[in-house]
């Protein structure tokens, strides 16, 4: 029988459930690299059965209480564990953040969605995840772990590479807050996909545009997914709107330099040129819409 | 009309809803054998190289592994319609989804670890990915045997002269085509259990949709009698043409059982499914059409150049159906179709819903709209002027009865509000509409000499009546029409009607389910053995009740004399005491159906079917023509149905159809490079979700056919034959581009745009 568990063995993994995040944290750093954080399972498990990765430890922190909240005191703190489903659902999210709503209702399927961490969605780092862009020009920043401290970070600066993040030898990300929106300000997600629904993003265009009372551009954020190996905030594009009036040559100008700013690769989703072009047309559609969200106010 | 019935023309859900629903149904891959092992397949990783060794020794130290088999154990018995397929490979591979070696093991785990253990030293050869490239003098060679790669198979087909027609044309179009390739997607990947009995006979539970000719092929390739062969047909997960050819891993199977002395399952993965089972046949079609000043055809000039893939299966005979679209869609005196079928190491390709027709129909469709352009006719009008009609023989020998294609098209221009002006829609998001129909067998096709299907009627003391029948359900709701048909003719109810259809062992033959023909051909042979179980019912009640036979019917279970209904008698009443009277007697009842047909002859010319399906479908959609994204906003179908015996599951049937089309027109391609599925899971092979499936208007058309059962045709595969045609045909209203090449991506969109 020797054998068979040998063979058996590439498949299968060790399984931790601790209940503390310090436990977890402790679990992380022992184990070393061969060991991952599993949430809810739906980037890892896919993974696994596809032979793309291939962990000997997983360590589920979905017993560890209260990191699926989701409270609100002028600022946002959405625990690392919470769904999908608990974000969309959720009434302070939409009346507060409405775009952040839309954005988590769309994401995947009702299943998924059940599922899904936002908390997960991040740590994956795919270039094309639809959370990470929205909670980008949200100004939202990431809360980390590493046993005894807890450091925030811009999610801006969380992001390395397809995959890779900021986080270091037992570190966990426990939450993600974002701050009071400013006055006057809009935002907008645009996911391109060819289909309505249970698609990727070929590009994923997230915008906030401040005005002030004369509707000029005083702040804006453009965060594009699945368009370099990170999701990438386009500040060259930003200065093309900030002080103006986001007229069309202003708008038009930043969505130039957005597909300047952008490394897109080709693949069955989309070719380079079709999603530097849709990066264009996107962020106008994009800030059009931000900048209406931007007036109601 | 309707009320003459109590069964036929009636929504009867369907019979298998429920456990289906429930989860229930048994599907192959819910069924376990006492013993029985999990085989897995071995890949090739090269889509051309030679087979240098194999190794086996280190997978069959594995404990749990109880057989591993390559080329080696197995005698030289090829499958496939030309024979060229082995079901493991020997010398060399041909394409990624060869089968190199397989393994039985105790766990499917097992059997999966142990082919990482299998050893194979390849030596890469060049590969040939592209039809028109493997037939250059320098392309290397797929099969060494033949002097080249060309496939030798041809299907030529010409009537009239069409230089003449050509002379008389006052336009003529011609384009190249680019049809792509798509997958089935069955939610019921491939499975198949083989298991040998004491005396050495085969059973094989198996999701084939041909399960007669599936055992003589089984037979032949393992070298062993028909009779010594079972195929039981558990439910079925979706076939849509797929399952009708034998494929190496079902031969593979029985090898493994036959080897290990266990029962075996094979269960494809998702992945599986994408990257090795066949795909609806690509093709490059070069067509010519003219018409005169007065808008008649003049000829239609079409050269198919296919890509067989490694090996023939079904895909390269599609020219049979595809022919059609060209020759017998609309009227057209001269007519030539050739074909150039060549190899490559691409995957092969197969049936599929439509067999060519889809194909054939986007091309013969679109260039129906030049042609009005040309001739400053409105399509619709256009249209009409070259329908077929009642009496029409196709320059093939088809012989069209009943053709209800004129109402077809103003019906389904109606539902789309075809005259709507859709012009003053300006701007960034541009809607159109656009028409095409199909032509289809809808009584069966005679392509074997039998196109016949046998039917048993068989009814219990209680009342209940067994129809045993060879046709096949694969979820297109055979039994449930079957078993209405069987009601009607008996005058019982459709819940006193039990289907029997999953047996070799127990069902009297059938061709299969294929060329939409279920309803038609099975649909006649058990009407007709109810028939005759209805006259030995009344055979035995006429003395009982002191009438004449002629005198009585039957209807809702009672034998009433007709002159008096209040006269009647339960039916199971006089059954029970016929069968316990002496010389007691039950009612069993037979019927083989072969329809009034001919087989083609070698000209392609004979009428191979019993009637004539036509339809047409209308599409409305919108283009985002700074993101080329097409949507389908409204689909309406009409279809010259004979008579609707279900309109709950027509009108099913055909929105699956068009779902189906849709994704063909604009979501569904399977990606290949060298060779190689670069999508092979529903992230990236795109089907259409309920999400993107537009409203659709189902309009019946009934021209009640004298040979169909009630006057039906069969209209199975049609929902999804003009449904890209249509869509083409409405982006080119909404945006003025013609795209000639599936699918209809907003890439294509957009670049066409930008050469306008």
């Amino acid at each position: 029988m020797q054998k068979i568990i040998e063979v058996v063995r590439l498949k299968t993994f060790e399984y931790h459930e601790p209940r503390t995040l310090e436990e977890a944290s402790t679990l992380l750093s022992q184990l070393g690299q061969d060991a991952m954080i599993y949430a809810g399972g739906t980037d890892i498990i896919p993974k696994i059965r596809y032979k793309r990765i291939f962990p000997a430890h997983l360590i589920n922190i979905k017993k560890i209480p209260q990191l699926n909240e989701i409270s609100c005191d002028k600022k946002l703190t959405i625990g690392a564990l919470a769904t999908f489903n608990d974000i969309c659902f959720s009434g302070i999210v939409k009346d507060k953040f409405q775009v952040l709503a839309e954005v988590c209702e769309h994401i995947a399927s009702h299943q998924v969605r059940n599922l899904a961490t936002i908390g997960g969605n991040i740590c994956n780092a795919a270039p094309s995840a639809d959370s990470p862009p929205i909670l980008m020009v949200y100004d939202s920043k990431v809360e980390i772990f590493d046993g005894r401290q807890t450091r925030s970070l811009l999610l801006e600066n969380f992001f390395k590479g397809p995959g890779m993040t900021d986080l270091k030898k037992g570190e966990i990300l426990t939450g993600i807050i974002i701050p009071e929106v400013p006055p006057n300000t809009g935002h907008a997600y645009i996911k391109h996909t060819i289909r309505k629904s249970l698609d990727i993003a070929i590009v994923g265009m997230a915008v906030s545009v401040t005005l002030d009372e004369a509707d000029k551009c005083t702040a804006t954020c453009i965060v594009v997914g699945a368009s370099a190996p990170v999701p990438l905030r386009t500040k060259l594009a930003e200065k093309y709107l900030i002080g103006t009036y986001l007229g069309p040559s202003d708008v038009e100008a930043a969505g130039i330099a957005a597909a300047n700013e952008i490394s897109p690769i080709d693949d069955v989703r989309g070719s380079r040129n079709y999603r530097c072009e849709m990066t264009k047309i996107n962020l106008k559609r994009a800030v059009e819409l931000a900048s209406g969200r931007a007036r109601h106010e | 009309m309707s009320n003459l019935y109590s069964n036929i023309g009636k929504r009867v859900p369907k019979l298998d809803a429920p456990d289906k629903a429930t989860g229930r149904a048994r599907y192959p891959q819910d069924l376990t054998l006492p013993g029985m092992l999990h085989g897995k397949i071995l890949w090739s990783r090269y889509p051309h190289a030679k087979i240098v060794n194999i190794d086996t020794s280190e997978a069959l130290k594995i404990p749990g592994v109880m057989s591993v088999i390559t080329a080696k154990d197995l005698p030289y018995r090829n499958s496939g319609f030309m024979k060229d397929n082995p079901p493991l490979k020997r010398d060399k591979v041909r394409s990624l989804r060869d089968e190199v070696a397989a393994v039985a093991a105790v766990t499917e785990e097992i059997a999966e670890a142990a082919l990482e253990h299998i050893k194979v030293e390849y030596m890469e050869l060049p590969g040939i990915f592209d039809p028109e490239e493997a037939l250059r003098e320098s392309a290397p060679l797929i099969h060494e045997e033949n002097k080249n790669n060309l496939v030798k198979m041809k299907y030529k087909f010409e009537h009239g002269d069409v230089e003449e027609g050509r002379k008389h044309s006052a336009h003529v179009v011609k384009g190249r085509f680019k049809l792509h390739f798509v997958t089935h997607t069955c939610l019921g990947t491939c499975c198949c259990i083989a298991d040998f009995d004491s005396k050495g006979k085969l059973i094989m539970y198996s999701p084939s949709q041909v399960p007669f000719l599936h055992q003589k092929d089984m037979a032949d390739v393992l070298g062993m009698s028909g009779s010594d062969i079972r195929i039981i047909q558990p439910t079925i997960g979706g076939a849509f043409g797929s399952k009708l050819d034998l494929y190496p891993y079902e031969i593979i199977c029985a090898h493994l059982a036959r080897i290990a002395g266990r029962p075996v399952r094979i269960s494809f993965t998702r992945m599986e499914e994408f990257c090795c089972t066949p795909t609806r046949q690509p093709a490059i079609i070069e067509s010519e059409a003219g018409v005169d000043a007065d808008g008649k055809l003049t000829f239609r000039e079409a050269h198919i150049i296919l890509d067989a893939g490694a090996y023939v299966s079904w895909g390269p005979t599609i020219p049979y159906v595809m022919m059609n679209s060209f020759s017998s869609l609309y009227r057209v005196p001269n007519v030539s179709f050739d074909t150039t079928i060549a190899y490559t190491n691409n995957i092969y390709a197969g049936a599929f819903r439509g067999y060519g027709n889809p194909q054939g129909t986007f091309v013969v469709e679109t260039q129906m709209d030049e042609l009005a352009e040309l001739v400053n006719m409105d399509p619709l009008v256009f249209r009409i002027l070259n329908s077929n009609r009642p009496g029409e023989t196709t320059p093939q020998g088809m012989k069209v009865t009943t053709c209800g294609l004129e109402e077809c098209l103003k019906r389904a221009a109606k539902g789309i509000n075809w005259h709507e002006d859709r012009r003053g829609v300006t701007g960034k998001i541009r809607r159109g509409v656009g028409l095409a129909s199909f032509f289809h067998v809808g009584g069966g096709a005679r392509v074997y000499r039998s196109d016949g299907c046998g039917a048993i009627v068989k009814i219990d003391d209680f009342g209940q009546v067994t129809l045993i029948t060879g046709s096949s359900e694969i979820g297109q709701g055979s039994e449930t029409v079957l078993a209405q048909i069987t009601a009607e003719e008996l005058g019982v109810r459709v819940e006193d009607v039990k289907v029997i259809n999953s047996d070799t062992d127990i069902k009297p033959w059938d061709v299969g389910v294929h060329a939409s023909r279920t309803t038609f051909i099975a649909g006649n042979a058990a009407r007709i053995a109810a028939a005759k179980a209805k006259r030995k019912i009344l055979e035995m009640a006429a003395p009982e009740m002191g009438l004449q036979c002629d005198e009585l019917d039957i209807n809702n279970r009672f034998i009433y004399y007709k002159a008096n209904p209040e006269k009647r008698v339960r039916f199971d009443k006089i059954l029970r005491k016929k069968h316990f009277d002496y010389n007691g007697n039950i009612i069993v009842t037979e019927h083989f159906y072969d329809p009034p047909t001919q087989r083609q002859d070698r000209n392609f010319k004979g009428n191979v079917s019993a009637t004539y399906a036509f339809g047409t479908q209308a599409a409305e959609v919108e283009v985002d023509t700074e993101t080329g994204i097409v949507r389908v906003l409204k689909m309406v179908v009409a279809d010259d149905v004979g008579k609707a015996l279900n309109p709950m599951l027509l009108e099913g049937q055909l929105e699956g159809g068009i779902a189906q089309g849709i994704g063909y027109g604009i979501y569904e391609n399977l990606i290949l490079d060298k060779g190689r599925v670069m999508n092979p899971t529903f992230l990236d092979y795109k089907i259409p979700t309920v999400n993107d499936m537009p409203e659709i208007k189902v309009e019946m058309v009934e021209t009640h056919d004298e040979e169909g059962p009630f006057g039906a045709k069969g209209i199975a595969e049609s929902g999804s034959i003009p449904t890209a045609a249509a869509i083409a045909n409405a982006v080119y209203d909404a945006i003025g581009v013609r795209i000639k090449g599936l699918p209809i991506s907003p890439e294509k969109v957009l670049k066409a745009l930008s050469k306008k």
